[in-house]
């Protein structure tokens, strides 16, 4: 008897014996059960409190982005009364060679991005 | 009608629940329509037992493809939220357990994409049984209370596709028609997965009880 004919005669509810028969009276009966995994009795009160919950995570980005805001007035009255004045100084070494630092930077991020496009995904 | 026990709440909800969570599928649309427009009317009631009519459903299929025990409970709460937010789309053009089912089936799939875990698109061809088939010595599998349970650890081991569509199939009672709606895949190809995943599972249950078949 073909697998599809015993798949069959098991699904009208039929016995089938033999070696492939009990293999998938097995089948039958396992894919049958009941799995483990059974949500809690407090599971719909769980919904909706979540339903009638407000979207905290909204709130907590609204407190972020005031947080951020703060800092950055905070640190720019700093400055202003404090009359600190940011110099950015490239050594002599490398002044003329603006061109190779950018391409060597180029370099390392074409670099990390075929890591993570092509050899993570091989592994 | 609802599980006992429930808080005041659930009292209302017995004329909505009158239903048992066993069939589901065979719940005419009438019910579901009485529910669904007391969703949408905002009662509380009726939101409640819409989520112990279908959490069954919903269960079978998160546990059934996450593995995870700490993320499912989680995401059967976002499918449930899911369907809340797009039920004033619902048109009746299914019934509602295959819509469900299906917002379930998309919303666990996209976790597994999310966790990057194994998720394989079966190609066509007969080799698959072969490449799926684990070959283990039985004596290192580790020791299960039963054959049933050890059938269910490879499940396990299937990809996502032929679990969902077991799942489906065997716990839910649905139709080929059905799990294709569910999954978006032709009759054809749903009664294909369903034979050739239960064939896998022959081939293991064979290899690993092969002393006791013999």
């Amino acid at each position: 008897m073909s697998d599809s004919e015993i798949q069959d005669r098991l699904q009208r509810g039929e016995l089938v014996s033999g070696p492939a028969g009990s293999a998938y009276q097995k089948v039958f009966n396992a894919l049958s059960r009941e799995p483990q995994f059974v949500l809690p009795p407090s599971f719909a009160d769980r919904v909706m409190l979540r339903l009638i919950a407000p979207p905290t995570k909204s709130r907590d980005m609204l407190w972020f982005s005031a947080g951020l805001a703060a800092c950055f007035v905070a640190l720019s009255a700093a400055i202003w009364l404090s009359g600190v004045t940011v110099n950015i100084n490239i050594p002599h070494a490398i002044k003329d060679s603006s061109g190779f630092i950018l391409l060597g930077m180029l370099l390392i991020v074409a670099l990390h991005l075929l890591d993570r496009r092509l050899v993570r995904k091989m592994t | 009608m609802c599980a006992p026990g429930r808080p005041p709440a659930a009292e209302k909800s017995r004329s909505y629940c009158n239903i048992s969570a066993k069939s589901v599928s065979k719940s005419s649309m009438t019910d579901d329509r009485t529910l669904v427009s007391g969703v949408l009317r905002g009662e509380e009631a009726a939101s409640r037992c819409l989520i112990r009519k279908y959490e069954r459903l919903v269960a079978h299929m998160v546990g059934r493809l996450v593995k995870q025990d700490e993320d499912r409970e989680e995401i059967c709460q976002d499918v449930f939220l899911r369907v809340f937010q797009r039920l004033a789309e619902f048109s009746f053009q299914s019934k509602l357990s295959t819509w469900i089912a299906t917002v379930a089936y998309r919303h666990a799939i996209n976790h597994l994409r999310k966790r990057r875990m194994k998720f394989v698109e079966i190609p066509e061809g007969a080799d698959n049984a072969e490449r799926l088939v684990v070959r283990e010595d039985p004596l290192e599998i580790l020791a299960v209370k039963d054959e049933e349970e050890q059938v269910l650890i490879f499940v396990e081991e299937l990809p996502a596709h032929y679990k969902a569509v077991l799942t489906l199939y065997h716990l839910d009672g649905m139709s080929y028609a059905e799990i294709g709606e569910v999954m978006g895949m032709p009759d054809g190809t749903v009664k294909n997965y369903l034979f050739r995943a239960r064939a896998m599972l022959k081939e293991k249950v064979i290899q690993y009880f092969q002393r006791e078949i013999a």
